[in-house]
């Protein structure tokens, strides 16, 4: 990962007021802006639509040992399961590209979560702390009636928490996922060309509530928004709300 | 003298230009001196109404089913009348022959309105108020109008057909035996990148007549894609390797009328662990789509030939060495073209030498004091255009090569440096050109390639086009002259 300059100093009130006036200019184009959000606004307001019927996704048990780094080369990984491209409001896939992909093992839920962008941003915030303000996938994880939230960005710090029965999310609840980044580029340089950015975590079932049991089920419902400068920032793509199927 | 569309805003635009700077401007045809485009005077006819005479510079210009057809001395869209009934009534049906060097009935507007056909160049005054001498009949490769050839545009029979088989005022290309707008400048020497003297060169009027090998060799129109970034998203993830879009991509190119004689391509064919096994294997998926064009491809090297780390360094002796990914490189992508290094340069001309042109293929991931020295000698080797290929932009300084290369480019004229790298297609600065929407996972834009085509004024035209529909982003499109100076 390249070290990083410093981050962009236009304050949340002045990103708030561009995005209204730009609202306003473009209205008539507002619908394609939906899945827009603003850095400044948590994710949780617009999670993935709950309307749509999910899919199911079988996700391959793993036996290989995982080595955190950031970079998707472990044998199991090639064996994922794998969402596709995010897709935008409209049904076409997101530019920039983003992806997920599965698997378990016996104590953990490998998620592996990849991001092309061309203009690398991070939000310069400590852990639990706003971390959508940067490039940032919003993933949550559903089980038994209870989400299970983490947004995380090119620099791996990670905003996990709970919400039980709709309430706000309890960022006091911790994961204890571990998890490692790569970036190939230059975080928060926007002069420069990048190319991506990785995610390779491991959250343990316990903590989503699983037993680690073939057949057992979880919705997963996964955006990632970028935030480039200027005509570099890309909208935000999303997979359809997914049920995860540990198989066998 | 006839005057296309292009030439007459090229006009209107040194016309103002001069009256702004209160400097004498030339005459017609006026002389391209060092980075001036080359200009008609400012008392060109007015240019033909694009509405009525859409230009173009091949089909996919042109929508609703019409053709890219030679009309009044310049190319424009024209809907074809094969049965001869199919034109309203400002349009009057007539044999033309298409850029693509084909006879075709098409319905041209009525009253000349796109231009009249071309004359065989008029002798020109010497200040002396002599008559300098007749143009040569004889221009390599080129029939006029009064020599015997064997073009068959027309018919002997007609009273407009002229000896060399050709109609008003064209030249007969006897290579291809097909007809040609007359030449300007033909014998005349090639001008270097820096812009002396030259005038319109050949267009694609008549076909694009090519002769390339692994070393280039010839075209009659200077014309190529570029095909960029074609790795998967994830290392070693070779079940995702992007082949559907790679063989549509190369499938498109292949359909383009006329079809590239070469293509480059700017790097990042694999996506592999320098430990593993996959490099082979996806060069292997990667061959595979490109058998869906029949041209030549000259590869540049990626950072993903070497580590895949941006700023790694491979080759005999350097940080990294010969990884898997880079032998794998050398040997399936160069070894076809017969490279040895993974830094080349190729050599690409006219048929009658009025144009050269070079292809400098620079390896920022391979980067030694070796490539730095034969960059500097390849660079300063003078043709008409100079083309550099590097996987990194300028911007993309992480990789080791790419400062140094562009310290040493920057001491030579050069026409544009084609990038990748990034996914995406863009046009970062004037003589710089991006293409790395091949098939990685995009980071904005649309699959797809860039077309690179030599206009009738020398300047190059580059175009991106879709992958999808096949037709250039118009939005995109611009134009460069020899030397790199934008051109209207």
């Amino acid at each position: 990962m390249k070290p990083s300059k410093a981050k962009d100093e236009r304050d949340p009130g002045e990103a708030l007021a561009l995005g209204i006036g730009i609202f306003v200019v473009v209205g008539a184009v507002a619908a394609p802006l939906a899945l827009r959000q603003s850095p400044a606004t948590p994710p949780v307001h617009a999670p993935a639509s709950k309307a749509v019927a999910p899919r199911g996704l079988r996700i391959p048990h793993a036996a290989d040992v995982l080595r955190l780094d950031g970079e998707l080369d472990e044998p199991s990984w090639r064996a994922s399961a794998r969402t596709g491209s995010f897709l935008t409001g409209e049904g076409k896939e997101a530019t920039p590209y983003s992806d997920a992909r599965f698997a378990w093992t016996q104590g953990a839920l490998r998620v592996g979560l990849y991001a092309s962008d061309e203009d690398i941003v991070a939000a310069r915030v400590p852990a639990d702390g706003p971390v959508w303000q940067g490039d940032a996938f919003h993933l949550v994880i559903e089980t038994d009636g209870v989400e299970h939230v983490f947004d995380v960005g090119p620099t791996c710090v990670l905003a996990d928490g709970e919400r039980r029965d709709g309430e706000r999310i309890d960022y006091a609840w911790q994961s204890d996922a571990k998890l490692a980044c790569d970036a190939d580029g230059t975080i928060d340089v926007p002069g420069d060309m990048d190319e991506e950015w990785v995610v390779e975590m491991e959250i343990p079932l316990a903590a989503l509530g699983l037993q680690g049991t073939a057949g057992e089920r979880a919705e997963v419902r996964i955006r990632r928004c970028d935030v480039g400068s200027g005509q570099r920032r890309g909208g935000c793509g999303e997979i359809a709300p997914t049920v995860l199927i540990l198989g066998e | 003298m006839q005057h296309s569309l292009r030439d007459g805003l090229v006009g209107v635009i040194v016309f103002l230009a001069c009256v702004a700077a209160m400097a004498a401007c030339a005459a017609d045809g006026g002389i391209w001196d060092g980075g001036t485009p080359p200009a008609t005077s400012d008392a060109a006819p007015p240019p033909p109404n694009p509405q009525t005479c859409p230009p173009c510079v091949i089909d996919s210009d042109c929508s609703g089913g019409s053709v890219c057809a030679q009309i009044g001395g310049d190319s424009y869209c024209a809907k074809p009348c094969p049965n001869g009934n199919e034109c309203d009534s400002s349009h009057t049906c007539e044999a033309v022959m298409t850029v693509a060097g084909d006879e075709a009935k098409v319905c041209v507007p009525n009253n000349n309105a796109c231009g009249t056909a071309p004359q065989p160049p008029q002798q020109p005054s010497t200040s002396d108020g002599g008559t300098a001498p007749p143009p040569s009949n004889s221009c390599p490769g080129l029939a006029s109008p009064t020599t015997t050839a064997g073009c068959s545009s027309c018919s002997s029979s007609s009273s407009s057909c002229q000896p060399n088989g050709c109609y008003g005022g064209w030249w007969c290309n006897t290579q291809t035996m097909k007809c040609q707008s007359p030449p300007t400048n033909c014998g005349s020497s090639t001008s270097t990148d820096g812009g002396s003297s030259t005038g319109p060169v050949q267009t694609l009027d008549g076909g694009v007549n090519s002769s390339i090998s692994a070393n280039g060799g010839t075209e009659s129109t200077l014309y190529f894609a570029i095909v960029g970034d074609t790795r998967p998203a994830v290392i070693d993830d070779t079940s995702a390797y992007p082949s559907a879009i790679i063989s549509q991509i190369f499938s498109d190119v292949n359909s383009l009328k006329p079809s590239p004689p070469m293509v480059v391509t700017t790097g990042d064919y694999m996506f592999a662990s320098t430990s593993g096994s996959q490099a082979g294997p996806q060069l292997s998926l990667y061959l595979a789509a490109r058998k869906n064009y029949g041209g030549t491809d000259f590869p540049a090297m990626g950072n993903h030939e070497c580590t895949g780390a941006t700023a790694s360094n491979c080759g005999p002796g350097s940080t990294y060495g010969v990884t898997s990914n880079y032998s794998a490189f050398m040997s399936d992508l160069l070894g076809p073209i017969s490279k040895t290094n993974p830094y080349y340069s190729i050599n690409v001309a006219s048929p009658t030498n009025a144009w050269t042109a070079k292809f400098v293929f620079v390896a920022a991931n391979a980067w030694s004091s070796t490539q730095a020295s034969w960059l500097s000698s390849t660079m300063a080797q003078t043709t008409t255009y100079t083309f550099v290929i590097r996987h990194e932009s300028s911007t993309a300084n992480t990789a080791p090569g790419v400062t140094p290369s562009d310290q040493i480019i920057s001491q030579y004229p050069y026409t544009l440096l084609v990038v990748g790298h990034a996914h995406t297609y863009s046009h970062p600065s004037t003589k710089e050109v991006l293409f790395g929407n091949g098939g990685a996972p995009l980071a904005s834009g649309n699959y797809g390639f860039g077309l690179v085509t030599q206009r009738s004024d020398g300047a190059v035209q580059v175009d991106a086009y879709d992958y999808a529909s096949v037709t250039p982003d118009t939005s995109f499109r611009f134009a460069v002259y020899p030397n790199g100076t934008p051109a209207p």
